[in-house]
């Protein structure tokens, strides 16, 4: 708990929360703006809006989760390389492993607490839209709960690669790549996208667009909580070779 | 005397090269000991393996008789400081800030991260962002961070670096001042001779990663004994007659008498005389500590 102080502290004057949220907010403008847009042309999304729009925090979620924790992993470790700490740190007691862990935690409850923040947008918005039908609290738990464990394994990765490197633009490369397919990979079939970490997102939709009677509507997808129970396991043992990895590195 | 830090046979491989090789250094409590070699000779890969930051490929290192292991680490490295290669800061953060991650990270009161930044005059300045101090300002904030917690054992790797005269001399009196009013035993590199002249009360001198030289400054100085040094006519005749001095040749044609007293010196040249052998010149030669270091780490290395 005292070196995920410290990490808070150090981010002192970086804005790195701001920085966040304002990309999560981004992600909200559009998601906010398309329902509102699809309300307006009636059809399916006017019917079930609720469902529309937990698909398309998905379907956009694939999109901007990838970068931004590329951004806050990046912000975060590089404290670390522009002042040479590494050894300062070390000799003052700090272990290696307790500042990957510390640093890991920092990025995951920024974003957690930015995406709360988000999930509350979404679901004001729904009753001042006056969405018909009971708020789906359980779905919009599911959808936050499992965008927290797809988060786990690209944060590992992106930790990983902002830890290992100095120079950041190779960890931002990567998450602008996992953007293209988290975002991309709804196009994929699923045996193709499944393979990578960042195609996920969409197994949140809980919700698919099916042809019944020559109409278009929404029909309910349970989660796939294995799935994403894998991601998490995948996403933890990535963050334990990351830690391993950096713990031995000589300074 | 306990020793405050003790090596045995250490060594560092890279890439199938000896960084450092078989180093025994022997630093007594309360001494500070100047760590000299020229540049690349590893003085830094010594300081970090004996800080833990490398881990050796051979032999040990005793912090205050405790082995250096993965699992002791962190609680030796309480007893110590340390400024390795460059300070280290955060930029965005000031002085005081920077100051107060140390105080956290080592749990200390604020009295000592005040009178860290006092004794190395930075208090005036520790509202200020560190990415606009100037690079002698980083440096002494590294050292009172290094300072911080009042330490038994202080390791600074080339700590005068980008300091201007005025604050190198700051510093020296500073680093001279630590054994007797703290009880620290301080270990600084360097690859300036007269900078360690001026603060060491012992040295080590390392060259290609191999320890030439281990002392107190006192021996180091014994080394600059001198010589007589003679221009005669017929070197090789004179050198024949005095074979008994053991005279020796040098590059510029003269001859070299090492050891030798002023009634020795008298009868050499009463000698020389005697046998028609003019002598123009009789000259006392003393090496200088440079000339020394040079001797010992080879002429060739760069200092």
């Amino acid at each position: 708990m005292q070196y995920l102080g410290l990490e808070f502290y150090k981010l002192k004057r970086r804005h790195v929360f701001l920085t966040v949220l304002a990309l999560f907010l981004a992600e909200t403008f559009f998601i906010l703006y398309s329902a509102y847009r699809s309300a307006a042309r009636g059809g399916t999304a006017a019917d079930l809006p609720w469902e529309n729009l937990l698909m398309q925090i998905a379907l956009l979620n694939g999109l901007f989760c990838p970068f931004t924790l590329a951004v806050a992993a990046s912000r975060v470790c590089d404290v670390e390389h522009k002042g040479d700490t590494w050894k300062l740190l070390s000799c003052c007691s700090e272990r290696m492993s307790s500042l990957y862990s510390a640093k890991f935690a920092c990025c995951m409850i920024l974003t957690a607490a930015a995406q709360a923040i988000q999930y509350f947008l979404y679901a004001g918005y729904g009753f001042a839209a006056k969405y018909p039908g009971a708020f789906p609290a359980e779905k919009f738990l599911a959808s936050y709960a499992g965008t927290m464990l797809i988060n786990v394994g690209v944060l590992a990765v992106q930790e990983f690669f902002s830890m290992a490197v100095a120079n950041q633009s190779a960890a931002l490369v990567a998450g602008l790549f996992g953007s293209f397919l988290g975002f991309a990979g709804a196009l994929f079939p699923d045996s193709v996208r499944r393979i990578f970490i960042w195609g996920y997102y969409t197994e949140l939709a809980q919700a698919r667009t099916v042809e019944i009677n020559g109409k278009w509507t929404l029909a309910p997808v349970a989660v796939n909580w294995e799935f994403l129970a894998g991601v998490f396991i995948a996403g933890l043992l990535i963050y334990g070779i990351g830690k391993h990895r950096f713990a031995q590195k000589e300074l | 005397m306990e020793k405050a830090i003790a090596t045995k046979g250490l060594s560092k491989e890279y890439s199938g090269v000896f960084r450092v090789k078989d180093l025994d250094l022997q630093i007594r409590q309360g001494e500070v000991y100047g760590f000299l070699g020229p540049n690349g000779a590893g003085k830094s890969t010594t300081m970090k393996m004996i800080l833990g930051l490398v881990r050796p490929t051979r032999g040990s290192v005793e912090l205050f008789g405790q082995r250096l292991t993965e699992k002791s680490r962190i609680d030796i490295l309480r007893q110590t400081g340390s400024l390795i290669e460059s300070p280290a800061y955060y930029g965005h953060l000031t002085g005081m800030e920077n100051m107060r991650i140390i105080q956290k990270l080592m749990d200390l009161p604020e009295k000592n991260i005040r009178k860290a930044l006092s004794i190395v005059r930075l208090d005036n300045q520790r509202n200020k962002k560190v990415k606009y101090y100037s690079l002698g300002m980083k440096q002494r904030l590294g050292i009172a961070m290094a300072l911080a917690r009042f330490p038994k054992l202080l390791v600074l790797d080339e700590p005068t670096n980008g300091l201007d005269p005025a604050g190198i001399e700051e510093i020296r009196e500073l680093i001279c001042s630590l054994p007797a009013q703290y009880g620290m035993t301080v270990m600084i590199s360097s690859h300036i001779l007269s900078e360690i002249d001026r603060m060491a009360t012992a040295a080590g001198i390392i060259n290609k990663g191999e320890l030439v030289f281990q002392g107190s400054m006192e021996e180091l100085r014994a080394k600059s004994s001198h010589s007589i040094v003679m221009r005669v006519r017929s070197r090789e005749k004179a050198a024949g007659l005095l074979s008994d001095y053991s005279p020796k040749m040098t590059p510029e044609g003269e001859l070299a008498f090492e050891h030798v007293s002023d009634d020795a010196v008298a009868r050499i040249n009463s000698r020389l005389v005697e046998n028609g052998i003019p002598v123009f010149r009789i000259e006392e030669r003393r090496k200088s500590l440079e000339e020394i270091f040079l001797d010992l780490t080879g002429k060739a290395a760069a200092l």
